[in-house]
């Protein structure tokens, strides 16, 4: 028998004049797991109780439709795979899932190191004439670079102009999305120009090329340039905004920075491991899942209830908009001890294995979560052993980091640091005989992303 | 009710909703001058989904996003009900 008891909530609807997160927060606090609210004019049900998220995302997926937040997101980037729905979704998410097999993003792991090896050496520079390096915005440009070689291969240098506007811009506006929209065009001569030479290529976008659906079909060029599109946005923003918040968390805990140190000293040689050996590194994955636990990009996800439903003791109207929000989950006092302390070990094998499946919400759950996860977890662990082997990060801005809560969740202010080389077996010649580790090359090779001046305000300024 | 009084509408309330300052809502005002951001935008489009029973940007083809009000306006005029 389906219920017909609704939620308690507030009487009055949120307005926009306040912090939604914040506004959310507060009513979690006073109303609990569920509650029922009134949010851009629609009826929302606010659901934090990792059986009823399972429930919506997983159980009983095929009843409920991205919601309101999407919108926001198709009007950027079109009827991509975060966007579509039914039969299109369904099929490109088998054509595209092959490209992000585990194989498939190993060989990718070559690629990211040497990226982040670029980023060592201008910090490890900022480091012996102890200038301070805005972290936010090197991470971005980072970050960048890696997502569009990836999926453009040797075509890098030709779209790098055009997508660095994502590192230059971080406001995801009007004026974002009318610049950005565009690009597509890129994408498209793009594939025409490889297809015509007979040359997909091996990286993200031949992938996608050679991807045929189960009648045969390629994917249509339109359709295609949206994945892509999908694939730079979604590859860059979250991706960089855990790393940023990682080397905020670090900067304010002595203590795991030095357990995280300790642990690539002991197995972080000179040579970087095999892809297969980066689970040993369990201490550094910790950490960012703790970042990532605190900050999770994609902080809220909103579904829409296609029929009637139940959950838990509560009777859902079709149409009802349901908020999940990782956010709130991820710091659930019923969940997490302390839920707002950093604390990495709190990942140790022995304390996950008691918790929810979906007390971690940050790659959403169920047949439509991320489906760059493995990318995105391998991507932050390879950066984060390479430049936290070599340097910690100094952050002296006393005041607690700001939040702001748009489509992802980002630093308000860039944070600007200043790295030290750490204390460690390695000497310091030794930095210079690594690959993009001299200042100049280090500056030049990253020029091309790294060198473009952040719009953002900074701490002071 | 028009269609163009419906999306006059929407666009009213959602800025008054907002507190944002509406531009005069003339056929060649170019939607980046609006005054509206993009969540305004992405509210109005899914109260005209409510209203209309569609959003036309919700469809497998490619959709070129409307510059000025009248694009704007016509997108929702010309979808096939």
């Amino acid at each position: 028998m389906i219920a017909k008891q609704q939620p308690p909530g507030p009487a009055d609807a949120y307005s926009t004049e306040q912090d939604l997160r914040i506004w959310l927060g507060d009513q979690f606090r006073r109303y609990g797991d569920v509650f029922k609210a009134s949010i851009y004019g629609a009826n929302v049900y606010v659901v934090s109780a990792p059986d009823l998220v399972e429930h919506v995302l997983l159980r009983n997926w095929q009843n409920y439709v991205k919601g309101q937040a999407i919108k926001r997101i198709a009007l950027l980037l079109g009827k991509g795979i975060m966007v579509s729905e039914g039969d299109l979704w369904i099929r490109q998410r088998r054509m595209i899932q092959p490209a992000f097999q585990r194989k498939a993003i190993g060989g990718l792991a070559d690629l990211i190191a040497r990226v982040n090896r670029e980023l060592l050496g201008k910090w490890a520079h900022a480091a012996r004439s102890n200038t301070q390096v805005n972290v936010t915005h090197d991470i971005s440009g980072t970050v960048l670079q890696v997502v569009l070689r990836s999926i453009f291969g040797d075509d890098y240098e030709v779209v790098a102009p055009h997508f660095n506007i994502l590192s230059a811009e971080p406001e995801r506006s009007l004026q974002f999305a009318d610049a950005f929209r565009p690009l597509a065009d890129i994408v498209i001569r793009l594939a025409r120009k490889r297809s015509e030479q007979n040359r997909p290529g091996t990286d993200f976008l031949g992938m996608l090329m050679q991807a045929r659906d189960r009648e045969g079909q390629p994917m249509p060029e339109r359709q295609l340039a949206r994945e892509i599109m999908t694939l730079v946005v979604a590859g860059h923003e979250t991706t960089a905004s855990v790393l940023n918040w990682t080397w905020y968390l670090l900067s304010q805990d002595p203590v795991a920075e030095q357990k995280l140190g300790q642990e690539l000293d002991e197995l972080l040689g000179d040579e970087f491991p095999q892809i297969d050996e980066l689970p040993r590194f369990a201490y550094t994955r910790q950490v960012i899942e703790e970042a990532m636990r605190l900050y999770p990009p994609g902080w809220l996800m909103t579904r829409k209830a296609l029929k009637d439903d139940q959950i838990g003791d509560y009777f859902v109207p079709a149409g009802t908009e349901i908020y999940i929000a990782p956010y709130l989950i991820q710091r659930h006092p019923g969940l997490w001890e302390e839920p707002n302390r950093f604390n990495p070990d709190r990942f140790s094998p022995e304390l996950s294995e008691q918790r929810h499946a979906l007390a971690m919400l940050p790659f959403s759950a169920g047949p439509r979560n991320c489906i760059g996860e493995y990318f995105a977890r391998i991507e932050m662990q390879i950066h984060l052993m390479i430049i936290a082997q070599r340097l910690r990060m100094i952050y002296e801005e006393k005041a607690p980091a700001e939040l702001v809560a748009g489509v992802n969740l980002l630093s308000r202010h860039d944070f600007l640091m200043t790295p030290q080389l750490r204390a460690q077996p390695y000497k310091l010649s030794d930095l210079n005989s690594l690959d993009g580790l001299r200042p100049d090359a280090a500056h030049g090779a990253l020029g091309s992303v790294g060198g473009i001046r952040s719009h953002r305000k900074i701490p002071g300024s | 009710m028009s269609v163009r009084s419906t999306i006059t509408a929407q666009f009213e309330q959602v800025a008054t909703e907002q507190k944002r300052k509406l531009a005069r809502l003339s056929d060649d005002l170019k939607l980046l001058d609006s005054g509206l951001d993009s969540l305004s935008f992405a509210l109005i489009v899914m109260r005209l989904e409510e209203s209309f029973g569609f959003d036309p940007f919700d469809v497998a083809d490619d959709v070129q996003f409307p510059v000025t009000f009248s694009d704007f306006v016509r997108m929702y005029e010309s979808h096939p009900k």
